[in-house]
């Protein structure tokens, strides 16, 4: 993959937006296609996050271009082929790293933040 | 099931603007993700729609404003190298843009009761509009599907002596016309014609028409599919053919095209089938008796004929259209119209003394009867949204107001008076599209009972909705309400002076000074416009009434009256015409509580219009003869239709062929003949007869309403005077109890006679007099809803003042209370106050009122534009409500604890 040498350093894609995070997260998690990384999200947001179809397929297209998902005309091998107009994504290997990045970056934020509620309470009582 | 039938429909709505909604999006972006956003949609719409409408408005409304900001942000960030501002900058600006709606939104879910006054005036003023411009748009607006409209003229016959004989000419002068002159390109005669098609399905007895082999030319119309008429399809002989309309070919034949060629039975004549007119022609309706288009049309067939078949010259029935030459001004083929029915005159001047002919576009004689009314109407809509609009801004003003502190803190914060003025525009902006919004639905409902209201009376109304160019017009409206209404509190907003603001307590009582002025000259202006429309109601109003209270002439309560032509084919002469007539009338006697049956050629009020000119014997000057409306009716037609014989006697069955012909005459007839003199047993001509007056009836009335009494005569049946009466008649039967529940035993009893007899025009006699009244009932009906509508914003926009000034003043009221001013001299401190701006609007309203009064002065019947009555009953009528609207918070001022509100200032 030529792609991968010219690969931006994940950190620099940090943090990442709203929807980016949550499609990246829906995808990785076994997710392929628009309708059930809507229905992903919706239910483990309970309803907060809604992604209506422009945004939705404008996220997937730009996580796309910056090299993060990467887009098939055929479903992963465990997943039936039930509509061939659908289009499927899987996580590239940047996309990969940038999630895991993120995800660190989140625990030491709520790592300190932990921290900052434990120092309040003290101080409270 | 149907609930599920409904919601399918409704998805496939959304579905359809949604993917109309795709073509914002950037060229490249629609073609890369459009179709899967598309089927996404439709996924999560269907599975909405199964939760309900509301579920999926909300869907929808989600999806669509995430699609337009989509589509903007595309836009603004990609596609425009040439602009000057840099996409980072346009985003970032859009981006404040979105806060703003976001917040907005938000706002107006934080002020339910806000929110809905706000959006339900909105949807109301946002409905009305634009459920009157779909009529306008339908009728007015909308193109005629004619090539080169605008070069379509109506030949109009006109008569020195006579005024309105409704414009017919005869057929002859229109072929002379047509032929010698060189105005035309194409030209054609029309008349209405009521066949009785068999053959093929039930018998049906349907609205056609005759017309010139050119008819069709004369529009610039193709078929849809076979061909239009040939110029020899004139000739008698060569005439059995027919052009079928789509929907009757739609109807009848399901589309089938092997229709062409195959021969059909109009009045038990076969008839071949040789084209289908194009879904989207509309007849012009020439006859004026009916809003029907045509199910389909035929030639005439009168070249050829020998010349006493041809109509008669003097038998002026007729109506005709051309097509002008190219280079024909209509002046041009108006002068050479004039010069040619002259010579015409000069020709035959026996048939064609005072004779002339004119001509007038198309477009007018289609609607150039309604444009006035619905100009009116569509006006008059116009000041509902207006003061819609103002009372969103008196709301949106209070708001601002309440606003001063936080804006001047953004003020101090470094916000532009740019932000803090756009701000207050989109809050507007976002309430008056969710009221359009909401408005749409309104004018959905609207059209629906709009289309009852008008199908009677306004022309190309027969598909009425809202189409796109409806929604277009909503949308305009819609933005231009909503930024109408944020000026005011737009310049309220720009003038916040951080540190004025910020040192006032919220509760200051001057703070919101100018708030208060700007929403009294709110009021002002409110009530100045609905004074308008109330006058306007009342005038037209109180013209319905009059009307509907016009004495007709005959009993209307329990008359059934329906139609019935008896088909040259199986009845071929006038004694087998009669005598089924005579077995139904005798069936229909006997049907229980029928009281009385007769036969009317022309009902009153139907629209028929049948006139010849009668002549004295004695008569020295006919320059002074009358042409009045002739009726053959059965001898118990007076008693039926309750006519009052004045004097003599009514038609008796005595009247019969071979004794002397006799006819009773109304009291207009009497007086224009025999003027303060006795007119029984006087004698006069009407087509060629000879005939005695028996007896004189009390006037009827014939075409409108609103006419004077016109000169009738009445003729016996059984005596044949005019031939071509007797065919086709109206059943009028009287009974004692409700008329329609007669229908079912009346169509049996007509099966038994003969089941391939049809039955057209069922109805009741107060149907048609009311029918009659339609164009009044159309003005009135919809500026009575509009000026009550009108009031009632307008008291909800007083309410919405005086309550929002007392607030403001509960403290200044308490202190006045605990000082010991009376309660009585608050709330009259109050009134006063909230009394003003409406004494002034009413000062500026009544002689605006008066001078578009003046407008509606053709349109009103016993009552004048200027009726004291009503100049003085609808200014009491808007004191007494904006009275109510200031009592009820006046007192809640008094009512509270004074120390109560002290202290809790």
């Amino acid at each position: 993959m030529p792609r991968k040498s010219r690969a931006p350093d994940p950190e620099s894609l940090l943090p990442l937006k709203t929807a980016w995070l949550h499609v990246l997260l829906a995808v990785a998690g076994g997710h392929h296609h628009g309708y059930v990384i809507r229905q992903e999200v919706e239910e483990r947001t309970q309803g907060r996050v809604r992604l209506w179809p422009a945004t939705l397929y404008g996220t997937l297209s730009r996580l796309t271009d910056a090299g993060l998902l990467q887009e098939a005309h055929a479903p992963p091998a465990d997943v039936p082929d039930d509509d061939p107009r659908r289009r499927y994504y899987r996580l590239t290997s940047l996309g990969d790293r940038v999630l895991e990045a993120e995800t660190r970056r989140l625990e030491a934020l709520v790592e300190y933040a932990r921290t900052q509620r434990v120092a309040r309470e003290a101080a409270r009582a | 099931m149907p609930e599920n039938r409904g919601s399918a429909r409704w998805v496939s709505l959304a579905c359809r603007t949604y993917a109309a909604g795709l073509r914002l999006l950037p060229h490249a972006t629609r073609k890369r993700d459009g179709q899967s956003m598309l089927r996404l949609f439709e996924r999560v719409a269907s599975e909405a729609g199964e939760h309900g409408v509301w579920r999926l408005l909300g869907v929808w409304l989600g999806a669509t404003s995430d699609l337009v900001v989509h589509a903007l942000r595309e836009r603004l960030t990609r596609n425009n190298p040439t602009s000057s501002l840099a996409p980072e900058r346009k985003a970032n600006m859009l981006d404040a843009l979105m806060m703003d709606v976001r917040q907005s939104v938000r706002e107006l879910y934080r002020r339910p009761l806000f929110a809905l006054l706000a959006g339900a005036t909105f949807a109301l003023g946002i409905g009305a509009t634009t459920a009157i411009f779909s009529v306008v748009h339908a009728a007015l607006l909308r193109d005629l599907p004619y090539a080169e409209p605008d070069r379509i003229v109506r030949l109009i016959g006109t008569r020195r002596d006579i005024a309105n004989v409704g414009g017919t000419l005869s057929y002859l002068n229109y072929r002379d016309v047509a032929s010698r002159g060189t105005s035309f390109t194409v030209s054609s005669g029309y008349d209405e014609w009521r066949p009785n098609l068999t053959g093929g399905g039930e018998p049906l007895l349907i609205d056609a028409a005759q017309v010139n082999a050119g008819f069709f030319q004369v529009f610039g119309v193709r078929a849809a599919i076979g061909r239009f008429f040939l110029p020899e399809q004139d000739t008698d002989g060569q005439d059995r053919v027919v052009v079928l309309s789509w929907a009757l070919w739609q109807s009848r034949w399901a589309g089938d095209p092997s229709v062409i060629g195959r021969d059909i039975e109009l009045n038990g004549i076969p008839h071949t089938v040789v084209g289908v007119a194009p879904r989207e022609f509309e007849d012009p309706l020439l006859s004026g008796s009916s809003w029907q288009n045509p199910g389909l049309w035929r030639p005439f067939g009168f070249e050829g004929l020998p010349a006493d078949q041809q109509p008669s010259r003097g038998s002026s029935s007729y109506v005709a259209v051309a097509r002008l030459a190219d280079d024909v001004t209509i002046e041009r083929a108006h002068a050479e119209l004039a010069s040619l029915s002259t010579a015409l005159e000069a020709e035959f001047p026996e048939q064609n003394r005072d004779v002339g002919m004119t001509l007038a576009p198309i477009r007018e004689t289609i609607i150039g009867d309604v444009r006035g009314s619905l100009i009116i109407v569509l006006g008059a809509v116009g000041f509902v949204l207006a003061i819609a609009a103002a009372n969103v801004g008196s709301l949106l003003l209070g708001r601002t107001a309440e606003r001063r502190a936080e804006i001047a803190v953004r003020a101090a914060l470094g916000a532009t008076r740019n932000r803090i003025i756009a701000r207050t525009v989109v809050e507007s902006l976002v309430t008056a599209i969710a009221g359009g919004a909401l408005g749409i639905l309104v004018a959905i409902a609207a059209t629906r009972w709009l289309s009852a209201l008008v199908r009677e009376f306004v022309p190309r109304t027969e598909t009425l909705g809202v189409n796109l160019a409806v929604l277009a017009f909503t949308f305009a409206t819609t933005l231009v309400a909503g930024l109408v209404c944020s000026i005011l509190p737009a310049m309220l907003a720009a003038d916040a002076d951080p540190r004025a603001s910020l040192s006032e307590t919220p509760r200051g009582s001057t703070s919101s000074a100018r708030s208060r002025r700007f929403r009294r000259g709110l009021v002002t202006s409110e009530v100045a416009l609905a004074i308008v429309l109330l006058v306007g109601a009342g005038l037209l109003g109180r013209t319905l009434w009059n009307l509907m209270s016009v004495d007709v002439g005959i009993d209307t309560r329990g008359l059934l009256t329906f139609e019935l032509a008896p088909p040259a084919a199986r009845y071929p002469d006038a004694p087998a015409v009669h005598a089924i007539h005579d077995d139904l009338v005798e069936r229909l006697r006997s049907l229980p509580a029928v009281q009385s049956v007769a036969l009317i050629n022309i009902a009153p009020l139907t629209g028929g219009f049948d006139c010849n000119p009668a002549i004295r014997p004695d008569d020295p000057d006919p320059e002074e003869r009358i042409c009045p409306q002739v009726r053959t009716v059965t001898p118990e037609y007076f008693r039926t239709a309750g006519v009052e014989i004045a004097a003599g006697r009514p038609i008796e069955a005595a009247d019969r062929s071979g004794s002397r012909p006799v006819a009773v005459i109304t009291e207009a007839m009497a007086n224009a003949l025999w003027p303060g003199e006795d007119a029984i047993g006087r004698h006069f001509f009407v087509v060629d007869s000879l005939l005695e007056v028996v007896g004189v009836a009390s006037d009827v009335k014939h075409l409108r309403l609103e006419e004077a009494a016109t000169p009738m005569v009445f003729l016996a049946r059984d005596q044949g005077i005019i031939p071509w009466h007797g065919r086709r008649m109206t059943v009028m039967l009287r009974t004692s109890g409700d008329p329609l529940a007669l229908a079912a035993g009346v169509r049996s009893a007509i099966a038994d006679v003969d089941a391939q007899l049809p039955i057209t025009n069922l109805r009741t006699m107060e149907t048609v007099v009311s029918n009659a009244a339609a164009a009044p009932r159309f003005r009135a009906v919809l500026l009575g809803s509009f000026a009550t509508l009108a009031l009632l914003l307008a008291a909800i926009g007083i309410y919405g003042v005086v309550s929002y000034s007392v607030a403001q003043r509960t403290r200044e009221m308490a202190i006045r209370l605990a000082l010991g001013a009376k309660s009585g001299g608050v709330i009259r401190l109050v009134l006063r106050e909230a009394l003003t701006p409406v004494l002034l609007g009413i000062l500026i309203g009544v002689p605006a009122a008066w001078a578009l009064a003046r407008v509606l002065a053709t349109l009103l019947f016993g009552v004048t534009a200027t009726d004291p009555s009503v100049f003085v009953l609808v200014p009491l009528a808007l004191v007494a409500v904006a009275f109510l609207a200031a009592f009820v918070p006046a007192r809640r001022a008094v009512r509270t604890d004074p120390m109560h509100t002290l202290r809790e200032a």
